[in-house]
């Protein structure tokens, strides 16, 4: 039986079809086929996906997604898709491009030639409350006083700790963000702050760079590493397709349950 | 002086983009995220083959999957 559903790896320019080959999510074990499905100029890669399938970010499936990405990415500009986007049929893939053609059009010509890098900065400390106590005088008497009694603290007491500590981490994170900010900003087009996903990590930054600028880039993030205290850890990668600047949502209706 | 990593394009660095890019918000559960981390390492570090990686990996995205799931029900969505 044919399968019906297509995943979606991204949106290019194609003034003619394009076959990428059997690179694409596993569909039963076997790697699909990666082609193009256009109208007019705009091509979107997709590979055919069973929709009674259930996609699960696995190894397995992130693998080809991101590798189908990066290897267009090194020919041609790419507006890459989050992991997990499955049309029901090729026509609803059609209706999304024709309904969006101008947006897209517009978008590629916004990230023509430029490339994600992401940074994220760490506290390489073992722990961070003691880290910033260390460095608050403030923060270190509270604790003192909370800590320093015969009696043990009450659970006010401890309340109120926790949340002069938050509001330092907080502050420290916005502190080093501008600055970091204030560094990248002439060497990229667009920057993006993302949540830290962990109680260690001062900022997580999306850079969107021309290639051209990469080296510049490059040269400032490592004379930012130098210029910051031992502790900050520049963990830096890239270059990706634009994931973070994708402004576009095709609005696919989800085929996934 | 900070430290300064070097870019790393292996299968950690693609695991984490792209679960922090994936639609998933299962991700979003610390455990679950360090669980999976080290999944990665030991495949990376050849401590595992992908036999092993996949049978683990696939126990633990299934369970996460449930969870997701039911808290989704739970909020009504």
């Amino acid at each position: 039986m044919a399968i019906a559903g297509r995943y979606l790896y991204g949106l290019i320019r194609a003034t003619a079809d394009r076959d990428f080959g059997p690179v694409g999510l596993p569909v039963v074990g076997t790697p699909s086929a990666v082609h193009t499905v256009r109208v007019g100029d705009i091509g979107a890669v997709v590979s055919n996906f069973s929709t009674k399938e259930r996609l699960l970010p696995l190894r397995r499936n992130l693998e080809p997604h991101n590798r189908v990405i990066r290897d267009i990415m090194s020919e041609t500009t790419i507006i890459p898709m989050a992991f997990g986007q499955v049309a029901r049929t090729e026509a609803d893939v059609l209706k999304a491009l024709r309904f969006n053609l101008q947006a897209i059009d517009k978008e590629l010509v916004r990230l023509d030639g430029k490339v994600e890098m992401t940074l994220r900065v760490l506290w390489d400390v073992p722990n961070i409350f003691e880290y910033l106590v260390n460095e608050d005088r403030e923060l270190a008497r509270l604790r003192d006083e909370t800590f320093g009694r015969s009696s043990a603290p009450t659970q006010a007491e401890m309340i109120d700790l926790g949340k002069m500590f938050e509001e330092r981490l907080a502050f420290a994170r916005k502190r080093d963000t501008k600055r970091l900010i204030t560094i990248f900003r002439p060497h990229a087009a667009e920057v993006k702050e993302n949540d830290p996903k962990d109680e260690k990590m001062v900022a997580h930054l999306s850079f969107l760079v021309r290639r051209d600028q990469m080296k510049t880039f490059e040269e400032t993030l490592f004379q930012a590493a130098s210029n910051f205290p031992d502790v900050y850890v520049f963990d830096y990668n890239g270059p990706w397709a634009p994931f973070s600047f994708v402004e576009i949502d095709l609005q696919l209706e989800s085929a996934q349950a | 002086m900070g430290i300064l990593m070097a870019p790393f394009n292996g299968l950690m660095a693609i695991f984490r983009e792209v679960a922090d890019r994936a639609e998933a918000e299962m991700y979003d559960d610390e455990a679950v995220r360090a669980e999976l981390v080290r999944l990665y390492q030991s495949l990376e570090a050849g401590k595992m083959t992908v036999e092993e990686f996949d049978a683990c990996e696939v126990k633990l995205v299934e369970r996460l999957d449930e969870i997701d799931r039911h808290k989704r029900a739970q909020a009504g969505r």
